[in-house]
């Protein structure tokens, strides 16, 4: 009897026990706390990297020490209970050569977890298994710790309970972000806006603060904390083209107050390239809103008109919802074009189908090459450089006997995607930059003893992505023959300035050049159609920058950027006029070209 | 005694007939501060040449007879309308006619353009123009460069280089363009043609083993144009010349070295492991040279166990090289059958599915090969069988 009252007993003291324990596991499986690295509080040494973002869907921190471990990165992350945690690292080695150099550590509450990261010699971006650690419930300190200065690089981090491997699937992945970010809550809305310019080069900060002086509510939404561009102190390229051969005298006034001056390509001082002052004069404009940081990634569509774009902050996530009546892409890789869907070409046209005496034989994937520019600077004592046998490799047959780039510093050509393997591209060029700079340290110490590194851009400067293709495609003889159309708009007066590989760089590096030559063919100033500037399928889409409607080859004197400023600063009168009349781009052409063309004189 | 007399005689007129002048150091002046980088001469041997004039190139020769350095005294005037300057100068060339440096006769300057002396900037920025053997004036006739009668560029030479006019001026000196011009030409001119066909006459096996020991790149692939032939064979006696190079600073020419050379001088056991030893310490680029030769040759049973065993920690590039090159071998030994077979377990997914995919084709007869073969394909049903 007492028996059986004892089982009883058991029996009904152990069933919650056995309920309580299962809602507990069920509980723990739940933890999967998802921190993007973008978003540390501080971020210490450690820049965020957005260019990959068409690729992987996310920015990430990367350790851009030029040699010297930076500061680490920290933040505070909250684990909800106590309990051991699985930790997964997203990264890579980025140059798997045969092991890169990008090593890094986390640093959770002060303790290292046991796996040195970046160095497994496999460049596919991936969840990396750091192992497990046990955590009071709580605030903890989660640091990256940069081991070597030479760009190793975090996307996110994971921390999670029971049985959980997260995606590398980009679907999937994207999923579990938009799930544990709570992306997936409505955007903050911004707007309506009469234009919307996706892009803060020149050629979109001139085309915002253009609309916005004709009285035009305007939002210019720019990936990077500065504007500029390639002209910002990021990428640091100096603006070329002149303004002053205009057959229209009114353009060129916006780009003049864009110019900071020439300091060349590549300066070491950031302060030449007036970051700042950019973004004073565009917050001076009352009908001009700026956002930075903010990159779009989503276009919404009605028919063949764009009614919105979607743009996520590059460090917080946070998307903003931007609608507009009209929308231009001064992107440079035309990313909002390609969204909507909008006609674009990329690569070259074959002559066959442009009639251009130079262009290519057949049609092919050749662009342009991309530019990391670097300087180094003098001092007083001599300084060294570790050997780098992660990078390309010199001697004194070949190497690049030089204190600074230039121009020709330049990887893509056929051997590369400028948006799809920009990350790629980069990365040989630091490649080649610190390869090159480790040769002249350690083997010409009586010229580069006291010389040391002082910037190495991390942000590739682009020359060519997509083409957004117009109701007019620019074409050499266009240019050679200086067509004067009715709309011919910008003056353009740069040469045909096509790079290729360098031929003693390609005997030395074939397949995978980083330097430049060209053959500089001279113009006589002509005129750009205004037709270039906007698109022929996208009913509210305009263009200006290295993206608008040229063949390869004419592209190869349109695309530098005073001309590009230029393009933006029409692109606004043209916002306006269409706006007055409540009609498309294209009905500024067809119904309203005297009133753009008079707006252009006086 | 009539014998002897004769000797005297010869002796004699070699004396005056080669050896125009004693070594003249003290008689130059050395703008530039670099004449160390010649090594020092004993005697001078003249050769006449003439192409658009006479002049003499003079061979400097050591102690023992070997040629070290050409170089020529050069006078040139340089005219402008109503005015003409003489310029003296000497220019020095290496055995192969590359240009290394200039100095001046003692007492001499150059000048530019109203009589201004060359600063110490200047001449050293001659120097960096003269040592460029792809300079823009390479292409240029001098009346696409200088306005005819002055030292100064025309407007239009940008349209005649496809250069820009910022990148032309870096090129050259203001207000003594003509006169860089003028040296360019005779530095990089037919003389180069003329110094390599009587250096030719000096190549012989001292020679050819003292140019690939150089550490000059320009030499060692001179030398290897006359050591190894269309199909990459060495000559006898420059074995050890090749493996050094191979194993040299210089990536490049190691590379190129490799590449080249006959499948027959990595072949055999001793070579092989002299190759490994290569491997083992050479930059990554020549790492993948040293695979893709591999795939080239029969491998040593060494040189097979080494591969399989670098495989574990080899990177995917690597990897997919070592099992090429093993792949090209016959009747590789069990024992790296069963080194690669152990790699069956190897938490990189990719490497254990090649590794399975390889031993598949080899179809090994061990049976402990063979089960852990078995153990693969059952913890991976997708596996080939």
């Amino acid at each position: 009897m007492n028996m059986n009252k004892r089982i009883l007993q058991l029996k009904n003291s152990w069933l919650p026990l056995l309920l309580l324990c299962v809602c507990t596991q069920w509980l723990q499986a739940q933890q999967r706390i998802f921190v993007e690295t973008e978003s540390f509080a501080e971020k210490g040494g450690w820049v965020i990297d957005q260019q990959s973002f068409p690729v992987i869907g996310s920015s990430y921190l990367m350790a851009h020490g030029m040699g010297r471990p930076v500061k680490d990165a920290v933040t505070t992350v909250n684990f909800p209970e106590k309990g051991t945690y699985h930790v997964w690292v997203r990264t890579k080695d980025w140059a798997p050569f045969p092991k890169g150099p990008g090593k890094f550590r986390l640093v959770v509450n002060d303790t290292p977890v046991k796996t040195v990261f970046g160095e497994s010699g496999n460049d596919k971006w991936k969840w990396y298994d750091g192992g497990e650690i046990t955590l009071p419930a709580g605030p903890a300190k989660i640091a990256l710790h940069d081991l070597t200065g030479f760009n190793g690089r975090c996307d996110a981090l994971m921390f999670t309970t029971g049985k959980f491997t997260p995606p590398d699937d980009a679907a999937a992945l994207g999923a579990l972000r938009r799930e544990l970010l709570r992306l997936t809550a409505a955007p903050k809305e911004a707007g309506p806006f009469d234009l919307v310019v996706v892009g803060g080069g020149i050629a979109g900060t001139c085309a915002a603060i253009s609309a916005s002086r004709m009285g035009l509510k305007v939002a210019l939404i720019q990936d990077r904390p500065v504007l500029g561009g390639n002209n910002s102190s990021e990428i640091r390229v100096h603006l070329k083209g002149d303004i002053d051969k205009n057959y229209y005298p009114k353009l060129g006034r916006i780009v003049r107050e864009m110019d900071n001056g020439d300091p060349g390509n590549g300066n070491p001082d950031a302060q030449e390239y007036g970051d700042a002052r950019k973004i004073e004069i565009v917050k001076a404009e009352k009908n001009l809103t700026l956002f930075l940081n903010t990159h779009v990634f989503k276009a919404e569509k009605e028919k063949d008109r764009i009614i919105a774009v979607t743009g996520r902050d590059i460090a917080t996530s946070q998307e903003t919802r931007f609608t507009g009546t009209y929308f231009s892409d001064c992107t440079g890789d035309g990313t909002l074009g390609y969204l909507a869907g909008a006609a674009f070409r990329m690569g070259r046209e074959s002559k066959a189908e442009t009639g251009e005496s130079l262009a290519a034989e057949k049609p092919d994937s050749f662009t342009l090459g991309t530019s990391n520019l670097w300087a180094s600077l003098p001092t007083d004592t001599i300084t060294s450089f570790p050997a780098t046998p992660w990078a390309l490799q010199f001697s004194d047959e070949y190497h690049i006997d030089a204190s600074k780039a230039d121009w020709e510093w330049e990887t893509g050509f056929g051997n590369f995607n400028t948006i799809t393997e920009a990350e790629q591209i980069r990365d040989h060029n630091l490649r080649a930059i610190y390869g090159n700079w480790s040769y002249l340290k350690n083997s010409k110490p009586e010229k580069y003893g006291k010389q040391q590194l002082a910037w190495v851009a991390y942000i590739g400067g682009k020359r060519e992505s997509r083409r957004l293709i117009g109701d007019h495609i620019l074409t050499q003889m266009d240019i050679q023959e200086g067509k004067m159309y009715p709309d011919g708009a910008v003056t353009a007066t740069w040469t045909i300035d096509l790079h290729f590989p360098d031929p003693v760089n390609k005997k030395y590096f074939e397949g995978q050049e980083f330097f430049a030559g060209t053959k500089h063919i001279r113009v006589a100033p002509y005129t750009i159609p205004y037709r270039c500037l906007y698109s022929k399928n996208i009913s509210n889409l305009f263009m200006a920058g290295r993206n608008i409607s040229t063949t390869h080859v004419a592209f190869g004197s349109t695309r530098v950027m005073r001309t590009c400023g230029m393009m933006g600063e029409v692109v606004g009168f043209a916002a306006y006029v269409a706006n007055k009349y409540h009609g498309s781009p294209r009905s500024v052409y067809t119904d309203h070209l005297d009133e753009l063309m008079n707006l252009l004189k006086n | 005694m009539k014998y002897a007399v004769a000797c005297l005689l010869i002796w004699c007129w070699q004396v005056t007939n080669g050896m125009a002048f004693v070594a003249d150091t003290g008689a130059v002046k050395d703008v530039l501060g670099n004449g160390a980088l010649l090594p020092p001469a004993a005697t001078y041997k003249a050769y006449r040449v003439s192409d658009t004039a006479a002049y003499e190139l003079q061979l400097a020769l050591d102690q023992d007879n070997r040629p070290l350095y050409y170089y020529r005294h050069i006078f040139t005037p340089v005219c402008y309308t109503g005015e003409c300057k003489p310029v003296y100068i000497n220019l020095y060339w290496d055995l192969l006619g590359n240009y290394i440096r200039y100095d001046l006769p003692a007492g001499e300057v150059l000048t530019k353009l109203n009589h201004k002396e060359f600063k110490p900037e200047d001449y050293a920025k001659l120097q960096e123009i003269l040592l460029k053997p792809n300079s823009l004036l390479a292409d240029l006739a001098i009346t696409d460069l200088i306005v005819p009668g002055t030292e100064n560029l025309t407007d239009s030479v940008d349209a005649h280089t496809g250069a820009t006019l910022k990148t032309i001026k870096n090129e050259v000196i203001s207000g003594a363009v003509y006169t860089c011009y003028t040296l360019w030409h005779m530095a990089h001119g037919p003389v180069t043609d003329e110094i390599m066909r009587i250096t030719d006459t000096y190549i012989n096996p001292a020679l050819l083993h003292r140019f690939l020991s150089s550490g000059n790149y320009a030499y060692q692939y001179k030398a290897l144009e006359r050591v190894m032939d269309k199909s990459g064979k060495i000559k006898p006696g420059f074995e050890d010349d090749i493996r050094a190079l191979i194993n040299g600073k210089n990536i490049f020419i190691a590379r190129h070295t490799l590449q080249q050379v006959h499948p027959g001088f990595i072949t055999g056991a001793k070579a092989q492991a002299w190759l490994w030893d290569t491997y083992s310490r050479s930059s990554y680029p020549l790492q993948l040279t040293v695979l893709r030769k591999l795939s080239t040759v029969p491998l040593s049973d060494a040189m097979a166990k080494h591969l399989a065993t670098a495989c574990t920690t080899a990177n995917e590039e690597q990897f997919r090289l070592i099992i090429t090159a093993l792949q090209a071998t016959p009747g590789l030994p069990e024992t790296v059958m069963q080194q690669l077979a152990a790699q069956l377990k190897s938490p990189d997914t990719g490497k254990a599915a090649a590794i399975h995919a390889f031993l598949l084709q080899h179809q090994p007869v061990n049976h402990t090969i063979k089960t852990m073969i078995y153990e693969y394909e059952q913890t991976h049903p997708s596996a080939e069988k």
